[in-house]
């Protein structure tokens, strides 16, 4: 009984420490623990995609280690990913084959695991460790990650659905509670899950209770290094009048175009597309992604503005560049590949992930490059985020979610900028709300608790405004 | 000239690793393309079929009391040939060959009902991305003969839900003249109105207007009926 219970106590602990949504401060992986988690039966493919995609191309990476830690902190990343995304395209390939119904309602969030938190950290670890060990690191940390997942999967499925793995197991009579299977829930289960556990985990000593007062001490220091750039940031009277006027000038032409008849229907057309993404569908609150970043940007204001325009820069202009890459190179490649090759060979199919990886990389150095050279201030104030951003799984997202499904250009373009200005919108606000200290926190892991838990509100605001038809 | 010798190194051993996993992903491709084309050609077909209400041959297997449903894919597609027939039509504004496609049920000389599939974006809460359905109508033309979701992109486990028997057999027998409409906080009554799903009704309204705005398409240009009325 006693060794039975030692057992219990060793695999929770092997679980719970450490885990990366459950546990750590850091604020890892969580875009697709929340929008996955709400039938287990995706949790568990998401899961063991995440595996299979960490230790398969940690294996690759591994003997090629000297070359890859040479290239610096940014070029590694970018490396490391292409060669995840093969892994990915490769699995994505594997559940369209054998769990079709799984992979098609889960389709752009197994493509994202390229840009998944954890899977990046891991690697990206082992690196410098001996090859077993770091095996055994990402067995650890993929199996925590697929354990909070399936966690948070039992706590949704059965309350929203009545069922686990598809089989019924609450009666019918029992009431619903639609609230769980909607992303809004998602941020409401994990929040409300750490809530929960957090007696638990304080008393195992899995989560610190560190000392309030030091806390606010790293805040400020935080805080202070910034203060000189602050005022370009701040509204002046100047400025104000020109944002009255601009909003002004648009309204007129929003209530004036429909004098021009083909603008008119171009507006038409454009208008409830941006709305979407803006509002009603946006990256973060319904999408639930690019969430890691914005938890660690929105710790201060300043930050998140600067995160927030690099954001959009990126976006729109890379996913305008690979909507042109995808549709000119790609599909038509593949087109004059048919004439001539014995098997039909869809390149667009193959190689998307790969080529919209190679595309975001290549445009944020080039990006930074002319920066550096062309505008100084500019880069000073942007660049460290700028590089980041290869990494930010939302900038892929607006490429895989609008172009493999034959979006035009303008409409896809439409949607990245879209998204960008939600995530600036989101991210600020959170950053204001964070600001001022509704709940004091303790430890970093409790003021992530309590973002995810604002967040929430947030989204089921944006839903709530979703239900109105405007159009 | 040192820098753009490491960067051409660079390059050239990025594509030599990369290159290891890609003729994996090949041969992955070559082993799962025809699986994942069968799949959408046995989901297309059987669409069909459940629409029209005609028996293929389906097992049923009980593992420890759960029920577990399956389906004999070469007698989907025999049954498929023998009872459906194709037609291709010229359409204006249609780009792929799938969407030109007619399905027709004739069954003792008589015609029981026809369908077209349509994939369209800008309709559903994911406005940015397509949604793919089969409709089909009774000989009549005015009276809808069910719907299938083919292909979508809503939100899992919400919009998703679309694809529930309970919500698409509200459209069998439903009257698309003047257009459908939805409802919701109250129970559909007209033979012209359906439930909308709860929690979605962006992607419910998004139906609606998807099946008006296809229908009055096909009508328009099938010549058999008159769109104003």
């Amino acid at each position: 009984m006693a060794g039975l219970k030692r057992h219990i106590r060793k695999t929770s602990k092997f679980f719970l420490r450490d885990n990366l949504i459950l546990t750590a401060g850091a604020g890892l992986g969580f875009c697709s623990a929340l929008a996955v988690t709400n039938k287990l039966e995706n949790s568990l493919t998401m899961g063991l995609g995440v595996l299979f995609v960490a230790m398969g191309s940690f294996s690759l990476i591994y003997p090629f280690r000297r070359l890859i830690t040479i290239a610096g902190t940014h070029h590694k990343i970018s490396l490391l990913m292409i060669i995840v995304s093969v892994f990915v395209t490769i699995f994505a390939l594997f559940a369209q084959a054998f769990v079709p119904e799984v992979a098609a309602s889960i389709r752009a969030y197994i493509d994202l695991i390229t840009t998944n938190c954890i899977v990046l950290a891991v690697i990206s670890e082992g690196l410098t460790v001996p090859f077993w060990e770091a095996q055994k690191k990402i067995l650890k940390a993929c199996m925590g990650y697929a354990f909070a997942l399936v966690l948070l999967a039992f706590l949704r499925e059965p309350l929203g659905f009545g069922t686990v793995m598809g089989f019924s197991v609450i009666p019918e009579t029992f009431p619903r509670v639609v609230l769980m299977v909607t992303p809004v829930g998602g941020f409401f289960a994990l929040a409300g899950f750490r809530l929960l556990m957090r007696p638990f985990l304080l008393k195992a000593r899995i989560v610190y209770q560190e000392a309030a007062s030091c806390e606010c001490a790293a805040a400020e220091s935080r805080v202070s290094p910034v203060p000189v750039s602050r005022s370009k940031f701040g509204i002046s009277r100047k400025s104000l009048i020109t944002i009255g006027l601009g909003v002004c000038l648009f309204i007129s032409i929003i209530v004036h175009i429909r004098t021009s008849p083909t603008l008119h229907t171009q507006f038409l057309i454009f208008l409830p597309i941006l709305m979407n993404a803006l509002f009603f569908d946006g990256i973060v609150l319904s999408k639930l992604l690019g969430i890691c970043p914005l938890l660690n940007k929105s710790r201060q204001i300043d930050a998140a503005w600067k995160m927030g325009i690099a954001v959009i820069i990126v976006m729109t202009l890379s996913t305008a560049l690979n909507w042109v890459v995808y549709n000119k190179v790609l599909i038509m490649g593949s087109d004059v590949l048919a004439k001539y090759s014995f098997m039909p060979i869809r390149l667009e199919k193959i190689f998307y992930l790969t080529v919209f990886i190679v595309t975001i990389a290549v445009f944020v150095q080039t990006l930074s490059v002319m920066l550096r050279k062309f505008a100084r201030t500019a880069y000073e104030q942007m660049g460290q985020f700028l590089e980041l951003i290869t990494v930010n799984c939302i900038v892929l997202a607006s490429a895989t979610f609008t172009i493999p499904t034959g979006a035009s250009f303008m409409v896809s373009t439409l949607t990245a900028f879209g998204y960008g200005l939600h995530w600036l919108m989101v991210t600020v606000w959170l950053a204001l709300l964070r600001r001022q200290r509704l709940f004091v926190p303790t430890n970093a892991w409790d003021e992530d608790t309590i973002a995810i838990l604002l967040l929430g509100i947030m989204a089921a605001i944006f839903t709530g405004i979703g239900m109105i038809r405007i159009f | 000239m040192e820098e753009f010798k490491t960067f051409i190194l660079r390059i050239f051993s990025i594509i030599f690793i990369a290159f290891i996993p890609c003729t994996g992903l090949f041969l992955v491709y070559f082993y799962t393309a025809p699986k994942i084309a069968a799949y959408h050609e046995i989901k297309e077909k059987r669409a069909v079929l459940d629409i029209f209400g005609i028996p293929y041959r389906t097992t049923e297997k009980t593992v420890m009391g759960f029920t577990i449903k399956g389906y004999d894919k070469d007698n989907i597609r025999e049954v498929f040939d023998t009872s459906i027939t194709v037609e291709e039509t010229e359409v204006v504004g249609v780009k792929t060959e799938e969407e030109g496609k007619v399905y027709k049920f004739i069954k003792g000389g008589e015609l029981q009902g026809m369908g077209f599939i349509r994939s369209r974006i800008g309709y559903g809460y994911n406005k940015s991305s397509a949604m793919s359905l089969f409709i089909c109508l009774k000989p009549d033309m005015e009276t809808l003969k069910g719907v299938e979701v083919l292909d979508h992109s809503e939100t899992p486990g919400l919009g998703g839900r679309m694809t529930e028997d309970m919500f698409k057999e509200q459209f069998i027998g439903m009257k698309l003249k003047p257009q459908i409409k939805m409802v919701k906080e109250r129970k559909a009554t007209g033979d012209n109105e359906f439930d909308a799903i709860t929690g979605a009704t962006n992607t419910s309204r998004g139906i609606e207007e998807f099946i008006n705005d296809a229908v009055q398409e096909f009508w328009g240009k099938s010549g058999e009926q008159k769109w104003q009325d």
